[in-house]
This record gives structure tokens, sequence and C-alpha cells, in this order.
């Protein structure tokens, strides 16, 4: 589970983060929502250890971000917003590097990148040099070297991002599945049918703080006293 | 016209905005650019000032020698500024998304060519060019020149002298690259290189200061007087002879010849300027897309390595296997990285072939210290330049893919170890074989080789960690090209700390070793222990800063990515 407690970033005099508390049981598909600016990425970045908190605590899988960050990182699957790899390897040599820094075996990993690539229908792009990759193939390749470790808490932020249809369509049941299989998905997005889709419970932030919390289905009844469309409390709610 | 000053403008204004924020980090690196810069131009002026003093009032060479010996400089200076503008030319023209963003605005290509020059020639030069305003008020000031000479030889005498060296830089890599493709990039890279190393030979060779002073000391001792008839017709045509005439002239008080020599230098540098320009213009966008064809047609082909191969498994423990191997084939693979080694490794082992025939053994106690201190100073240059290169960037080209590494759950600390060792075992090694091929004369005197070693080993370890320590400290992950990094204000400023560091060698061994060779050769009487206190205490200098900065560089591995 992933349990978020009174957490606070400031740079400077600004706080990007205010007093956030939020806990994710296992098994359930959180979405993380709000406009641009309002702090979803920083909150992200500091539950995959990049940031550290100004003040509180972050919990994954009963690790302690701050206090144990190895044991709490090896919990973690992490896709970020932007698919940066390093150009130089390919996408093969990324997702074994990938699996090194978790420490899967040689053996575990051929398995998993194996059954990974014809997952996310990777094909023959992947002896290539991943600076000749496109948007939506380095994301495919992000997000594969995110699962190869079996992760017990995903965080993903924006997934959904240069990704075709078809794709995008493979990824949201892959999620789904693991979800299923009882892994903690945490997702920040901006597109609110995914959220609305995948997500069992949604949390939308603002400046910095929390302003809304709880299941997708108390979302549907406020859509139904408007005009029925997510959007319309979604713009209400971050006015 | 508009559009070069507008953007020029907002250029301009981000720099200052970026440099002058008040942030811890930039009024510590402002102060120490000052403090640093400051010293390093005071060195430079205070060096010029007793050298000219010393060889004009003590030495009595005249005027015509100095002037000749200046003219060398200026030759090293102007190849400094070309190859300076080379390197970070292909990163500016070629690298740059900057290039990408203003081809989709309504920027003429001529326009873009000349903002991407200036760029270009104030990045790779500023640090020259302060350089030489030092030297030049040195050399003023025992002349007791005005303000009107200095600034006359600064706008109208350095600044086309460095203009002309960033001109013809620029000219060579868009014809280097608007054709390599019709010979092959690696055979003109070759070509070129070889090319340009037998014409500084071939300048040497003709220009020989040992030469010309042994023809002028034929003369003693009337030896101010002009020797101009010594002078190898060739070098008539080199921008730095037009220099050196020009102040040779303005201080026998022949101002009209001295003009001449100025003029030609403006009209030179115009025209060559106005050259660039209309290549720049014909060149400059095919040459762009040549290389963007190149890059693709390098990269349309699969990888599967045999060596090193991160798809395979490694005896050590995965984390540091994969890391290690991720950093070598970010290297290898990155044509701006081999290339330079190729290069470098060339010119380190001609500078050993050559070295280890030079016999160090002089008669005379000083001429022996000097000599001795010359090559060791040329073998610590050497790494510091290396540690420049190619470890202050390594921190930075891990780029926006560092969150992969920082993410996981592996240790800071061992990332910044592993690279850290992967480049101080290179760096001592050859820091040891420069010694022994440099020393191999001294055999006689295994305590100078020794001496040496220590010495050498105390420099590696230095510059390694300060390069990297700092490296992280002012890391700069959005910019993609390590050769910017290499050559950024922080990087200049790093530089400059190391030639303190090396100041601070010759201060602390220079006057023990030069008792030592007065022993050696003429028996006068010694205190062993000098040379060992002096040797130990630069070692623990050197021990202690380092592991100053490579704490420094651990610490900063904590902070926010």
């Amino acid at each position: 589970m992933l349990r978020i407690s009174k957490l606070t970033k400031r740079f400077g005099d600004f706080t990007a983060v205010n007093d956030l508390t939020i806990t994710v049981e296992p098994g359930e598909f959180y979405g993380f929502l709000g406009p641009n600016g309002a702090g979803k990425t920083t909150t992200i970045k500091m539950m995959t250890g990049l940031f550290t908190p100004s003040s509180g605590s972050i919990v994954i899988d009963g690790f302690d971000i701050v206090k144990q960050p190895l044991e709490a990182k090896r919990k973690i699957g992490y896709i970020p917003d932007q698919p940066f790899l390093y150009e130089k390897l390919t996408g093969r040599e990324f997702l074994y590097f990938s699996a090194g820094l978790y420490s899967v075996n040689h053996e575990k990993a051929t398995e998993q990148i194996s059954q990974l690539l014809d997952l996310f229908e990777i094909g023959s792009w992947i002896d290539q040099r991943t600076e000749n990759y496109s948007q939506g193939m380095r994301q495919r390749i992000v997000i594969a070297a995110a699962l190869l470790h079996d992760p017990r808490v995903l965080v993903i932020d924006e997934p959904m991002v240069g990704l075709d249809p078809r794709s995008a369509h493979i990824v949201k049941a892959t999620f789904k599945e693991k979800s299923k299989n009882g892994v903690t998905i945490f997702m920040s997005t901006h597109s609110l049918p995914v959220a609305e889709e995948l997500c069992d419970r949604i949390g939308i932030i603002k400046d910095g703080r929390l302003i809304y919390e709880g299941p997708t289905s108390d979302i549907k009844i406020a859509e139904k006293s408007g005009d029925g469309k997510f959007e319309s409390v979604f713009l209400e709610l971050t006015k | 016209m508009n559009v070069l000053i507008h953007i020029t403008r907002f250029k301009i204004l981000s720099f200052l905005k970026l440099s002058f924020e008040l942030k811890a980090k930039n009024i510590f690196r402002n102060l120490a650019s000052v403090i640093i810069f400051g010293g390093f131009a005071f060195g430079a002026y205070y060096a010029t000032r007793v050298g000219t003093d010393y060889l004009l009032d003590t030495a009595k060479l005249g005027s015509f020698l100095l002037h000749r010996f200046l003219s060398m400089m200026l030759f090293v200076y102007f190849v400094s500024i070309n190859v300076g503008n080379i390197i970070v030319s292909y990163a500016t023209f070629y690298r740059s998304t900057e290039i990408q963003y203003y081809l989709t605005k309504p920027v003429s290509y001529t326009e873009l060519f000349l903002i991407k020059f200036f760029d270009n020639f104030f990045y790779s030069s500023s640090a020259f060019f302060i350089f030489a305003f030092a030297v030049l008020l040195g050399y003023g000031s025992h002349y007791h020149m005005g303000w009107v000479f200095y600034l006359r030889t600064l706008f109208l005498m350095l600044i086309p002298f460095m203009l002309i060296a960033g001109c013809l830089a620029v000219i060579m890599i868009l014809f280097l690259v608007r054709y390599a493709g019709h010979i092959g990039v690696k055979k003109l890279v070759a070509l070129l290189t070889i090319l340009y190393i037998g014409f500084l030979t071939g300048y040497f060779t003709i220009t020989s200061p040992l030469k010309l002073v042994a023809r002028i000391l034929q003369h003693y001792p009337n030896l101010d007087q002009y020797f101009g008839y010594l002078d190898h017709w060739v070098t008539k045509y080199f921008p730095n002879y037009w220099i050196a005439e020009s102040l040779y002239w303005t201080m026998k008080g022949d101002h009209s010849l001295a003009l001449s020599y100025t003029i030609l230098l403006v009209i030179t540098a115009l025209v060559v300027f106005g050259v660039m320009v209309i290549v720049g213009k014909k060149i400059f966008y095919p040459s762009w897309l040549a290389s963007l064809e190149y890059g693709s047609k390098r990269n349309d082909t699969t990888e599967k390595p045999r060596i090193f191969s991160l798809e395979k498994e490694s005896k050590i423990d995965l984390q540091s296997s994969v890391l290690l191997k991720k950093e070598f084939w970010q290297f290898v693979r990155e044509p701006s990285q081999w290339i330079h080694l190729v290069i470098i490794t060339l010119l380190v082992l001609l500078f050993m072939v050559s070295i280890s025939k030079i016999n160090l053994k002089q008669n005379m106690p000083f001429l022996q210290t000097v000599s001795y201190m010359v090559v060791l100073l040329f073998n610590s240059f050497l790494i510091v330049s290396i540690a420049l290169r190619f470890i202050y960037p390594s921190m930075s080209i891990e780029g926006p893919n560092f969150w992969s590494v920082l993410s996981a759950p592996v240790l800071r600390r061992k990332i910044f170890i592993l690279k850290y060792l992967l480049w101080l075992l290179p760096v001592l090694i050859l820091s040891e074989l420069l010694v022994l091929f440099s020393h191999r004369s001294l055999i006689d005197y295994p305590i100078l080789i020794g001496t040496a070693a220590i010495l050498t080993a105390a420099v590696a370890y230095f510059s390694v960690s300060l390069n990297l320590g700092m490296g992280s400290y002012f890391a700069d992950f959005k910019e993609k090209n390590p050769i910017r990094v290499a050559s950024s204000q922080n990087a200049t400023l790093i530089f400059l700390l190391s030639i303190i560091y090396l100041t601070i060698l010759v201060a602390s061994t220079f006057i023990p070793l030069n008792g030592f060779f007065g022993y050696i050769l003429k028996s006068v009487p010694y205190e062993f222990n000098n040379l060992f206190i002096s040797t130990g205490t630069f070692l623990l200098i050197s021990l202690m800063a380092g592991t100053l900065f490579l704490i420094a560089g651990i610490k900063t591995m904590r902070r926010d990515y």
C-alpha cells in the first residue's frame, strides 16, 4: 500500500505541495488529477525519491522513502511524464540496464523482457538506439522497464502521452490487470476519460492542496446533477 | 537585421537573468569567478610584467627578440582559439535544438547562422580574451603606455585577431560537415587532423625560436636593432606577425608603420568575416541537412555488441555491472567523445615518444630544476586538460535520463563512486606512464623518478576529484553536448582553479628540488628531508583538497533532481 502523510514541499518561498495526505490500498487504482502547476509531478517526484520532502512522510509498502529509500524504491515501478531514455543505448539494452538496477537476475530479466516486448508489440525496433525512437515507442519502453521487477506499487505520471490508440488500449489493459492482481497504482493524468475509466478513487489537487477525494462512483453521481460530464465537475472544482 | 538584434537582445537578457539570479549557487559561483578569474588575470599580468622586465632590462635580449617571442605566443593563442571554436561550433551549429526551433520561424538562414556564430565565438573565446587583456596590461605597463594604446590594441588588434581565428574555424567546420558524406567523416576528420598537425609542425620548424636566438645572439651586445631580414617570408602572412610588428613599431615610435599593420589586420578580419558570412549563407543550411542525413544513416542499424554487452551476465554485482556498462556504451557511441579521445590519445602518444628522447640532464642546478619542472608541469597540464574535457561533463551528460537511475534502488553514493573509480584508474595509470616515459633519462636518480611519480599521482587524484566533484555540483542536465559543458563558464572556473593548483605545485617543490640538484651537480650540502617534506606537503594538500571536492560531489547527489 501507499501512505502519504502531511506531505509538504517548498521551493524557497513557494509551496508546491501543502500538507497532502493520501492513502492508497493494495490493489486500488488511484487517479491524481489537477490543473497544470497544481503539484502533481512534484508529489510523484517525492514518492519516487527524486525530490526530498520538506516535511511529512511517504510510506511505500511499509518502507519510508526518506528513511529506507532502497527498500521503498524496490517496491516501486515509476513511469515519468517524459519518457527520457539513454539515447546511445538500444531499447533492449535499456531494459537490461533497468533490470540490473533493480537486481533482477539475468535469466528472469530475459524472460520478462521477452514477454513485455510481445505485450507492447515493440518488434524489431528494440535493437536500435533509442535516439531513433518516436515518443510513443519511448513511452512503451519506459512502461516495460517499470514492470520488469514486478513492482508492488506503480507510480505513473501521464502514461498515455504519445501512445497510439492500440498501444493506449494495451497499456490500460495491463494496468487494470496489475491492479486486479493486487498492485497499488497511483496515476497522475490530465485525461479525465482515462481517470474515469480506470480509477477506483480520485483525488484532485489544486495549488498543492488536496481539494477533493472520493470514489469514482461519486463522480458519476455528481455528473448526473450537472450536465452529465466529468469535465464540468472537474472545472467547477478547480475553478 | 532586426531579427538578429531582437534575438540577441533576448539571449543577453536570458544570460544576465540566469547569471545574476539571487541564488546561493549563483552567488557562490560569481564570487568564485571573480576571485579565480581575477587571480588568474592578475597572475598573467604580473608574470608578463616581470617577464618583460627581465628579458629587456636584465637579460637585455632586445625588443626585436621579445616581439618575436610575442609573435609565437600569439600564434599558439590563435591556434587555441581556432581549435576551441572548431570543437564547440559543431555542437553549436548542428546539435543545438535551438536551431530546430528557429528553423520553424521566419528567420533567414544567414541570420540564424550569424546568431549561432556569435553565440559560439563568445562562448569559446571569452576566457581567452580575459587572459589576453591581462597579458596586454603587463606588457604595456613595462612601456608605461596610456589608455589609447590599450583601447587601440584591444579593439583594433586583439578582437580582429580573435575574430579571424573564430571565422576560420567556422568555415572549416561548415565545409567538413557539408562534404563529410562524400568522403566519409572518419577519413575527413583524420585527414584534417593530419593536415592541421602538419601545419603546426611546419610553422614551428620555420620559426624555430632556438635558431632565431642563436642567429640574433651573434650580434651581441647590439641586440636592440631590427632583425626583420631573419624572418622567414611565410611568417609575414600570419596575423600574429602583424600584431607583433605593430606593437614593435609602436614601441619604437614609428606609428605610421604600426598603423599599417593594424589596418592590415582589421581589413583581413573584415574580409575573413565576409567570406564566412558568404560561405554560411551558401552552405550552412545544406550542411545542417547533411548532418541530419548522416545521423540517420549512422543510426539506422541494429546493435548487438559482443563485449561489455548489457545483455550478458557479469561476475560483479548487477547494479555496478549495468552502471559501468552503460557508462562505457554512452561514451563510445558518442562521436564527440570518442573522436576527441582518439585525437588526445594520438597527441599523448606523440608527446610520450618525443619526450622520452629528451635528455633532462643539465650541468647547472637551476637549469636542471627548470627542465625537470617543465616536464612535470607538461604532464600535469595534460592530466588537468583530460580531466576537464572528459570527467567534468560526465555527470551533466546523464541529462534528463538520470531519472531512471535516481529512482531505482541504488545508493546515490554508489553511482558517484563508480563513476569516480571508472575515471580515476585510467587517469592514474596514464599519469604514471607519462612519468615513466618523460623521466627516462633520470634513471640513475630513482629518487627523482619517485618524486615525479608521487607528484603526478597527486595531480591525477586531485584533478579527477575536482572535476567530478565540481562537475556534479555545477551539473547542467539540459546540455546534451559534453564539449559545451567542458567549455562552459563553470568549467573555465575549474580549469583556472587547476592552474592555481599547478602553481602551488611549482611553489612548493621548486626550491627543494633546486637544492637537491645543487647537491647532485655541485656537491652543495643539502638536507634530504626538504625534498621529502615538500613532496609530502604537496601530496597532503592534494589529498585533502581532492577529498573535499569528492565529498562535495557526493553531497550534491542528494539534491532534488
